[in-house]
C-alpha cells in the first residue's frame, strides 16, 4: 500500500475554514475550533497544515495550568520559559507578533479547566498579536466552550469533522492501494470502516494481503465474501464483506 | 479555453474546492482541470494551496461581467507560490509528534507528487539520527519498523537541518553546526 496524505472532504472544509479566518480583518476574532468524533482525522489533518505552514503544535495536558501552557508554547517557540508568567507573557507576545507564527492546540479540552484559565492566555495572545489559533477538541468541546462567552466570541469558524464520504473513501483506495478494487468492494470498505479513515486504511492493506495470497490483479466483492475485515468495538463482532447484487 | 474557464470559476462560486471535485463536477479529466487551473491562477483568478482551490475577488469580478477569459501575457501580475521541502516539513512533523516511524511522516505529508519520498525520508532520518537528533525507540512499528523521537534539546530552530549526502555532512542552519556522520 502507498503510504499517502489522502485530500478528503474534512480537508477540503478545514483548508476553507482556514482560508476564512486568514483573510479575516485585524480587528476580528482570530480563533478557529475543529471538532469530531475519535479517528476522523482531526489531528492528522491539522498536522498536515501545521507542517505545511510551520505552526507549532502543542499537545494540552491534563494539568495544563495557565503557567505550564505558557512555557510549553515558550519551549516550541524557543523564548526564554523562566521568570514570571507576566514576563513570560511579554517575551512570547514579541516573538508571536514578530514571527506571526500560527498555534495549533490539539486535546483543547485540558486548557478548559479552572474556568478555561489556560484558554484565556491563549485567546489573549491570539487577540494582541493577531496569530491564528487552531483549537482540536471532541465531540462536545464546543458545548463547554460556549460557556465562556469571552472565548466563543473570539471563536471565528467551527468545522465538525464527520466520517469519510464514499468519495473520500473512493479516493483513498484509487490512490493507495496497490489492487484495483471494483466500486462495489469500494462501498463496502466505506460501510465496514464507518467512515474512519484509519479504519479504511487497515481494510485496504487487508485486501492487498488477500489479494497477494489468492494472486489476484483485481478484486470485487464476490472474491472477499464472508471475509472478516474489520472489528466492532462495541459489539465485539466481527464484521465481514456482504454479497453485493452487482458483484461478479 | 474560454467556455472551460467560466465554467470552472462557476464551480468555484460557491466555495473552495478539491482538483477531484472540480472535474467531477464539470465532467472532465483531472489533468485537465489541473491544467485550466494552473491557467487561471497565473491570470490571479483562481488562487490554490495545498489542492484546494478558491475563486478570487479578481475571479469574481470575472464572472459577474461574463467576460471572455483569453490567453496571453498577464503583465507580470501572477502570484507565484512555492512549498517548503519534504524535509522541512518532515522536521517540523517530527517536532509534533512523540514518536513516529517513516510511514507516519509519509501518510502525513506526502501526496504522490514528491519524487521517491520513501527513500528521500528514509536517508534523511538515518542520518539525523547518527548525527544525534534523533533517538532510535526500543519498540517498533506493528509491522516491524523502525522509530524515532526527536530528542526536544535538539530542536535547534525552524530550519531543517540539511543533509550533504556526498560529503557525509549534517549542516544545522539554525546554529551552524556541521557534523559529519
Amino acid at each position: 500500500m502507498r503510504k499517502q496524505f489522502v485530500k478528503t472532504e474534512n480537508y477540503s472544509r478545514f483548508t476553507a475554514g482556514i482560508a476564512a479566518v486568514e483573510q479575516r480583518g485585524a480587528a476580528e476574532a482570530g480563533m478557529m475550533l475543529v471538532h469530531g468524533a475519535p479517528g476522523f482525522g482531526k489531528s492528522h489533518i491539522v498536522g498536515h497544515w501545521a507542517a505545511e505552514v510551520g505552526a507549532v503544535f502543542l499537545r494540552a495536558n491534563v494539568d495544563w495550568t495557565p503557567k505550564y501552557c505558557l512555557v510549553e508554547l515558550a519551549k516550541a517557540m524557543r523564548v526564554d520559559p523562566s521568570g514570571s508568567a507576566q514576563q513570560l507573557f511579554s517575551r512570547l507576545l514579541e516573538r508571536v507578533v514578530e514571527t506571526q507564527t500560527p498555534i495549533v492546540i490539539d486535546e483543547a479540552e485540558f486548557t478548559l479547566h479552572q474556568n478555561a484559565a489556560a484558554l484565556e492566555k491563549v485567546r489573549d495572545l491570539s487577540d494582541r498579536a493577531e496569530v491564528t489559533v487552531v483549537l482540536i477538541g471532541m465531540e462536545r468541546i464546543q458545548q463547554t466552550i460556549a460557556r465562556h462567552r469571552q472565548l466563543s466570541s473570539r471563536i471565528a469558524q467551527v468545522v465538525e469533522f464527520v466520517p469519510s464520504t464514499p468519495a473520500d473513501v473512493g479516493q483513498a483506495c484509487k490512490q493507495l492501494a496497490d489492487v484495483a478494487m471494483s466500486p462495489a468492494l469500494v462501498a463496502e470498505v466505506h460501510r465496514l470502516s464507518g467512515g474512519r479513515m484509519r479504519e479504511v486504511l487497515n481494510i485496504i492493506a487487508s485486501i492487498e494481503r488477500l489479494a497477494r495470497l489468492n494472486g489476484l490483479d483485481s478484486v470485487d466483492v464476490a472474491d472477499l465474501e464472508g471475509v472478516p475485515l474489520a472489528h466492532d468495538w462495541q459489539s465485539r463482532t466481527q464484521k465481514t464483506v456482504r454479497a453485493a447484487a452487482g458483484g461478479r | 479555453m474560454a467556455w472551460n474557464s467560466l465554467a470552472l470559476l462557476n464551480a468555484l462560486a460557491n466555495g473552495p474546492k478539491l482538483t477531484r471535485q472540480i472535474a467531477a463536477s464539470l465532467g472532465k479529466s483531472r489533468e485537465a482541470t489541473r491544467l485550466c487551473l494552473e491557467r487561471l491562477r497565473r491570470k490571479g483568478l483562481v488562487a490554490s494551496g495545498e489542492g484546494v482551490h478558491q475563486i478570487t475577488d479578481k475571479g469574481r469580478r470575472m464572472l459577474a461581467d461574463g467576460r471572455e477569459i483569453t490567453s496571453g501575457p498577464g503583465g507580470g501580475t501572477a502570484a507565484s507560490r512555492r512549498g517548503p521541502t519534504l524535509r522541512q516539513r518532515a522536521w517540523r512533523a517530527m517536532a509534533m509528534r512523540d514518536g513516529f516511524d517513516l510511514d507516519d511522516l509519509l501518510t502525513m505529508l506526502c501526496d504522490g507528487s514528491e519524487k521517491d519520498a520513501a527513500r528521500n525520508l528514509s536517508r534523511y532520518l538515518e542520518a539525523l539520527e547518527a548525527a544525534g537528533y534523533l533517538l532510535a525507540l526500543p519498540r517498533r512499528g506493528e509491522d516491524g519498523e523502525k522509530r524515532w523521537r526527536l530528542r526536544r534539546e535538539r530542536i535547534t530552530g525552524p530550519a531543517a537541518p540539511a543533509l550533504n549526502t556526498r560529503t557525509r555532512r549534517v549542516t544545522d542552519g539554525n546554529t551552524g553546526e556541521v557534523k559529519a556522520i
